[in-house]
């Protein structure tokens, strides 16, 4: 900081002061107006609404989305109501009411989640076990960090994600494709070989989130933050998502179980089974590292043109392939693609390749990892073995490679594709 | 006693006119201009305000005077009359002349910033960029290198980069990249193709005295030229920092963030939909940030683990 | 001074209604008059709430306040507003306070009390059209408060309520909902057939005006012997004419765009609101703006004219001097409507519109500035050797003047296209508009209010109390707008929510901290006014017919006049500014006085100071 900054600062000093002095006479009472974070009584809401036994994804598919002000999943009210889209036969007893569980074990639930991840204003993860330490240090869940990432969290986050991380702020019913809810413990865009079931963001993944944005939908790049604040506010996610799904899988329990009156030791053993899957996450051995890419970035020589020409092909007969190819979902290149209900209850829709917006990134990198493992809670499958075992194509490049040019005219003429 | 109600005015007035005094040195005025034309708009606005102030205090201060001098007093009758014809003619003559010069004096100013005749032409000395504004953020696109190469051997490939994307562009969403403008040498202009995907934005750099609205199906041309920098490469994150002070070599410099901010309203988050300028050195720190953002945008291996800051 | 009380003979000579046609569905035009003023006191109330939350957001944008953060947000807001809440109470505000308390109470109140009493007749041209005017603001006033509760919150996009944010519509048979934001769904619909409402009433209000003001004149009361409230409402009536009809269309094709799927607004191509697109559609975005601002800069001064009008009678009564150039003042006015239609661009510098076309538009912008400054010199010229009585009419004109000096050279920094490049919606913007709708024209409702409410009510307002709200009004107010200019010019953004967010905005804090404490002083202030106006309505001291000692006509009527107005149809013999004339032994010589006679006939009591 340079001496005029200084100097301007202290000025800013002497003027507040005098301000705050008019304040505190016209406000007296009112301390709490000029914080930047949670006020310190305010807790983490109980969940109310409904939690699936089990996630699943309905088959049926609509032509619009839910409308603006709305959000499939609101209340149970109408959960077995015929004319909901979420009641299927299928489903029926899939839905579970928190407020059916046992109120008093309810209640230890959330004395036993504060217990261990705190309140909004004073959020950490403090488990009762040695586990603490790791995920202090590891995931920089530091009470600190936290602290940072809850008041960032507030400014910037807290209108879509909603307090607990819902998903379900202010904005939220307002904008389509919705924030996502972290309490289901499901991220999209991850970069990790881990079955789905087990499979947690890591950090990077988060990081390129929050720098580049989702296209396409709500979600801005917060890439003008610095690097330690995007850090603070991924710390602050990951511990609102465990956080949520801890009670989340509790709840299920308690439903189905109401005569589970101490949901403590559960509290404890989900703990520890999530953070396992998190640190797991995060072990550069379970990254995925693809095959070296194996085309020329910037192709001068015909045989490197023609090399991506039988890529692009081979791309485009897995594409299209009827059993197993994308074509399955991404009706007509994406561009009469319908929607579908993911694991949050929310519509979502195949993507329209052909307008070069990527929710999960634009980098080749980023398609690779979509094919790869799939986009979790979203319907789209993870095709490393079906791609290659198919024989059509060499590695998942040739499909990226079929992908990346989809959305120039000249390129597919260029390759030879045509779409139209 | 009616009298001390001048006071009052008086009072409000004058701190009114405090205030401008004040406001400069507390931090609370025009933000640093470095573009080519903020300077015209400044000299612009420091004229209006000179005489705005003039004839500002001269009418409040004749009403004030007014006031303690005429009023109510039992003794006194007010004088009889309807009008003057010549202080008509003259209060009408005197502010029109100074009106139209006030109107004639910015005509060239602003030509400059806004006629189409003036935007640069594409070719191989103009920097492009396309900015897209959406619901609430800056997608902001770049030739790639390669692409910028190519103008320099043939300016006519310029032409299409507004309307045509490729496929190895650079996308970099909120923030904006340029090079600087030396003085006295060759022109280094920015021709930014504003779009919007939504609704009307407006891109607005209050360091470059510049503000244009994005039309939705419209493509409007905007140009500037930014004459100082204000980032560099961050030996400890290996990335370009803004808030760069050349001359004392320091970082997060609060003079040198220059922010581009939204204008419009734009829905929910419009206030927060912002941006950052980066103004380069020069064109080879261009091309050496823009080489790395290529590297970033098509990256097709994992990412190295970030340094911990 | 001799006393005499008239026997009041006029004042039962029509048959006796029932209180539903007298007071209710009356085509009396004093009680239309009043109760539109009544109408706009209340919702200037609702309006300046709307404005106290703004202000709180902005001086304090990550607090939690306390009680409010259990109304404005649901659990998952985290005790703060959610800017969806914030877009609604800026857009709620102005829509709030430009249609329906400041048009109601300057063209509504005013007009429909003034013109029939300045011009000696007995009533407007014509009555039933002109309760019709009335009563079609209550569909609007309905519908505008309906709004609140709707599906995603009242109108949020500005009460400009540009496309494509507030017209964009969902694809035919998906609802009324918005994919843009919250706002711009059924709150946006409300809010469009809301203000078709208020364009057909001031529709109505504006012909008849017109009528009454050419034919019903008195005798004697040549268009240059007319007080300048009845010429400057004769102006605004025209431009009303002219204007809203381009505005009511403008309003119907978004009506249109919103509901039946057109797309008049809405550009060739397809727009992306994440999962939700529109169109294609084949119109034009600008095209609203044009529309618009054809009405509503014409609207700018049908909201600022008859203050100037009210602003000169009151200032030259109370300065016991006729008013200076008394002609110039007319011929401003006129000048200012004509330029007004022709000005409306430069609303439109910066919004893409051919820069060519914005040089013509600034050249006539800039010369608008001209008649005002002929305006503010002949209020001085006023006030020069004049003996004032400062009491609360005269000083709540005298802020007029003073104030619509800074809102007037405030505005040739944005006329200044350049400038404007810099300024465009910035807090200077506000800070001008503010100067001249807030400072000004409130300042000049004020004035009206104090100065003709023996006339509507037959008692004085407290005229201690008045001061004390004068004052603090004017303090307080300059104390929240002032600032606004120095917010502009270090560049703040209008219309956003959190300044917090940008790095050159964050010094600026303790600048919004004062002004939203000036705001909460200036917002409690007007509770003077309200208790004062209420009290005063039933146990205000008797006033008699003319206790400012002023020339107009409604000043020889009795107060409150009977239906019907005057005794017998008054003779206008001299102009309404007659005062300190060498002719007459008072200091005033009403324009019914005969020639010769020296003295006002009528009443006189002690003048209240």
């Amino acid at each position: 900081m340079n001496v005029l900054f200084r100097a301007q600062a202290s000025r800013q000093v002497v003027v507040r002061a005098a301000l705050m002095f008019v304040a505190v006479i016209g406000l007296a009472g009112c301390d709490q107006m000029m914080n930047d974070r949670y006020s310190l009584d305010m807790r983490y809401p109980p969940r109310s609404d409904p939690v699936f036994k089990e996630a699943t994804i309905s088959g049926e598919e609509l032509q619009y989305p839910d409308r603006p002000g709305q959000l499939p999943i609101l209340s149970l009210a109408n959960a077995e109501d015929p004319e909901n889209p979420l009641f299927k036969p299928a489903k029926a007893g899939m839905l579970l009411a928190p407020s059916k569980a046992n109120a008093e074990a309810r209640k230890n639930l959330n004395e036993s989640l504060e217990k261990v991840f705190g309140t909004p204003a004073r959020p950490k993860v403090a488990p009762d076990s040695e586990l603490a330490g790791t995920l202090q240090a590891e995931l920089q869940l530091d009470e600190r960090t936290l602290r940072r990432g809850s008041r960032l969290y507030r400014i910037q986050c807290l209108h879509c994600h909603g307090l607990s991380g819902d998903g379900r702020g202010p904005t939220a019913f307002w904008v389509n494709p919705h924030p996502r809810d972290y309490r289901q413990g499901v991220f999209k865009f991850t970069s990790v070989t881990l079955q789905q079931s087990a499979q947690k963001p890591r950090r990077e993944d988060l990081l390129r989130t929050l720098r580049q944005g989702i296209d396409g939908t709500s979600m801005p790049s917060f890439g003008t933050m610095t690097e330690d604040e995007l850090q603070a506010i991924v710390s602050y996610v990951i511990h609102l998502s465990m956080r949520g799904e801890v009670e989340y899988q509790v709840l299920v329990e308690l439903t189905q179980n109401p005569s589970l009156a101490k949901p403590e030791t559960s509290v404890d053993e989900w703990i520890a089974g999530l953070a396992r899957y998190w640190l797991d996450a995060q072990k550069p051995e379970n990254e995925i590292i693809p095959e070296p890419y194996p085309f020329a970035l910037h192709p001068e020589t015909d045989a490197e043109k023609v090399a991506i020409r039988d890529a692009v092909r081979r791309g485009a007969t897995f594409f299209a392939d009827a059993q197993v190819g994308c074509v399955t979902c991404h009706t007509d290149y994406g561009r009469n693609a319908k929607f579908r209900y993911d694991v949050w209850g929310t519509l979502t829709k195949p993507a329209d390749l052909t307008t070069g917006i990527y929710r999960g990134g634009r980098r080749p990198i980023d398609l690779y990892y979509r094919m790869h493992s799939g986009i979790n809670g979203s319907g789209m499958a993870a095709f490393k073995d079906a791609a290659v075992k198919s024989g059509k194509v060499k590695s998942l490049w040739d499909i990226v490679k079929f992908v990346e040019i989809l959305p120039y005219p000249a390129m597919r003429n260029e390759y030879g594709i045509h779409i139209d | 006693m009616q009298k001390y109600w001048s006071v009052l005015f008086g009072a409000v007035i004058t701190a009114a006119v405090g205030l401008f005094v004040v406001a400069p040195f507390m931090g609370w005025w025009l933000p640093r201009n470095v573009s080519s034309f903020g300077g015209d708009v400044d000299l612009l606005f420091y004229l209006i305000l000179g005489i705005t102030g003039f004839f500002f205090v001269l009418t409040e201060a004749i009403l004030v005077y007014g006031i303690w001098k005429f009023s109510s007093d039992p003794t006194r009758k007010a004088t009889y009359t309807h009008g003057n014809h010549k202080l008509e003619v003259l209060w009408t003559i005197v502010p029109a002349g100074i009106l139209v010069m006030i109107g004639i004096v910015q005509v060239r100013t602003w030509e400059n910033i806004k006629y189409q005749s003036r935007m640069p032409r594409p070719g191989a000395n103009t920097q492009q960029i396309e900015v897209v504004a959406r619901q609430w953020e800056w997608r902001i696109r770049y030739p790639s290198p390669k692409r910028m190469a190519s103008w320099r051997s043939d300016p006519r490939l310029a032409q299409d980069f507004g309307a045509v994307p490729h496929q190895d562009d650079v996308h970099v969403p909120n923030e904006l990249h340029v090079w600087r403008h030396q003085k006295g040498e060759e022109p280094q202009k920015v021709l930014v193709h504003l779009k919007t995907r939504d609704v009307l934005h407006s891109m607005k750099l209050v360091n470059l005295r510049l503000m244009q609205d994005a039309v939705p199906g419209k493509t409007i041309p905007v140009w500037f030229m930014v004459e100082e920098y204000n980032t560099s490469l961050h030996p400890e994150t290996g990335r370009w920092v803004d808030g760069f002070d050349p001359k004392t070599g320091h970082w997060n410099q609060k003079d040198y963030v220059w922010e581009l901010a939204c204008a419009e309203f734009c829905g929910t988050r419009h206030t927060a939909m912002k941006g950052k300028l980066f103004v380069h050195k020069n064109r080879d720190d261009f091309l050496e940030w823009l080489k790395w953002a290529e590297a970033e945008d098509h990256r097709r291996t994992p990412a190295v683990p970030s340094t911990e800051p | 001074m001799s006393v005499s009380i008239p026997h009041e003979a006029g004042a039962h000579q029509h048959p006796q209604l029932s209180f539903l046609r007298k007071y209710i569905f009356s085509e009396d035009h004093k009680v239309i008059g009043i109760q539109f003023m009544f109408s706009g006191v209340i919702f200037l109330m609702l309006g300046g709430a709307l404005a106290l939350l703004v202000r709180l957001q902005l001086g304090w944008p990550h607090a939690q306040v306390p009680i409010l953060d259990k109304i404005m947000g649901d659990g998952s807001a985290g005790g703060r507003m959610g800017y969806d809440t914030y877009n609604m109470l800026f857009t709620m505000h102005a829509s709030v306070m430009i249609f329906f308390v400041i048009i109601p109470l300057l063209t509504g109140a005013f007009g429909n009390f003034l013109i029939p009493l300045q011009i000696g007749a007995p009533d407007m041209a014509f009555p039933k059209l002109n309760m019709m005017s009335y009563w079609f603001m209550w569909p609007a006033f309905t519908i505008i408060l309906i709004s609140f509760f709707a599906h995603g919150g009242a109108a949020s996009s500005g009460w400009t309520s540009y496309p494509t944010i507030a017209s964009i519509s969902m694809p035919a048979g998906q609802g009324f909902e918005s994919p843009a934001q919250a706002g711009s769904g059924w709150g946006q619909i409300l809010w469009l057939m809301s203000l078709i409402f208020v364009g057909i009433s001031s529709m109505m209000g504006s012909v008849n005006y017109i009528t009454t003001i050419i034919n019903m004149r008195c005798s004697g009361m040549t268009l240059f012997r007319m007080p300048m409230s009845v010429w400057s409402l004769f102006i605004t009536a025209i431009l009303q004419a002219f204007a809203l009809p381009v505005l009511t269309v403008a309003l119907f094709l978004q009506l249109m765009d919103k509901t039946l799927n057109t797309s008049f607004f809405l550009p060739p191509g397809t727009l992306n609101f994440g999962n939700w697109q529109t169109g294609p559609g084949g119109g034009q975005t600008l095209l609203w703006q044009h529309l618009f601002w054809f009405y509503s800069h014409p609207a700018v001064y049908i909201m600022i004219l008859p203050a100037m009008g009210m602003v000169s009678d009151v200032i030259s009564t109370f300065s016991r001097k006729p008013l200076f150039g008394y002609k110039p003042m007319v011929y401003s006015i006129t000048g200012i409507a004509g330029l007004g239609f022709i000005v409306w661009g430069h609303h439109m510098f910066q919004s893409g519109m051919d820069p060519r076309l914005g040089t013509g538009f600034m050249l006539a912008t800039i010369m608008i500035a001209l008649p005002s400054a002929v305006k503010t010199f002949n209020w001085l010229g006023t006030i020069w050797q004049g003996n004032l009585t400062l009491n609360t009419p005269m000083l709540n004109a005298l802020a007029f003047v003073s104030m619509f000096v800074i809102g007037g050279l405030s505005g040739i920094f944005m006329a200044a296209t350049p400038v404007d490049v810099y300024i465009h919606d910035s807090y200077f913007i506000v800070a001008h508009l503010h100067y001249v709708l807030f400072m000004s024209t409130v300042f000049g409702i004020f004035a009206g209010i104090y100065f003709w409410f023996p006339k509507m009510f037959g008692r004085m307002m407290n005229e201690r109390w008045g001061k004390v709200h004068f004052a603090i009004t004017f303090i307080a107010s300059n104390g929240v707008f002032y600032p606004m200019h120095i917010l502009g010019i270090a560049g703040h953004m209008r219309r956003i929510a959190d300044p917090e967010q940008y790095q050159f905005l964050k010094p600026l804090m303790p600048i919004n901290e004062f002004m939203s404490i000036s705001a909460f002083v200036l917002g409690f202030g007007q509770f003077i006014f309200l208790a004062n106006l209420f009290y005063s309505v039933f146990w205000g001291p008797k006033s008699g017919r003319n206790p400012w000692h002023s020339n107009s006509l409604e000043w020889t009527a009795p107060s409150p006049p009977p239906h019907g107005n005057f005794e017998s149809p008054p003779v206008v013999y001299r102009g309404p500014y007659e005062y300190s004339s060498p002719e007459g032994e008072e200091d005033y010589l009403p324009q019914t006085t005969p020639p010769g006679e020296t003295k006002p006939a009528g009443e006189a009591v002690p003048q209240h100071a």
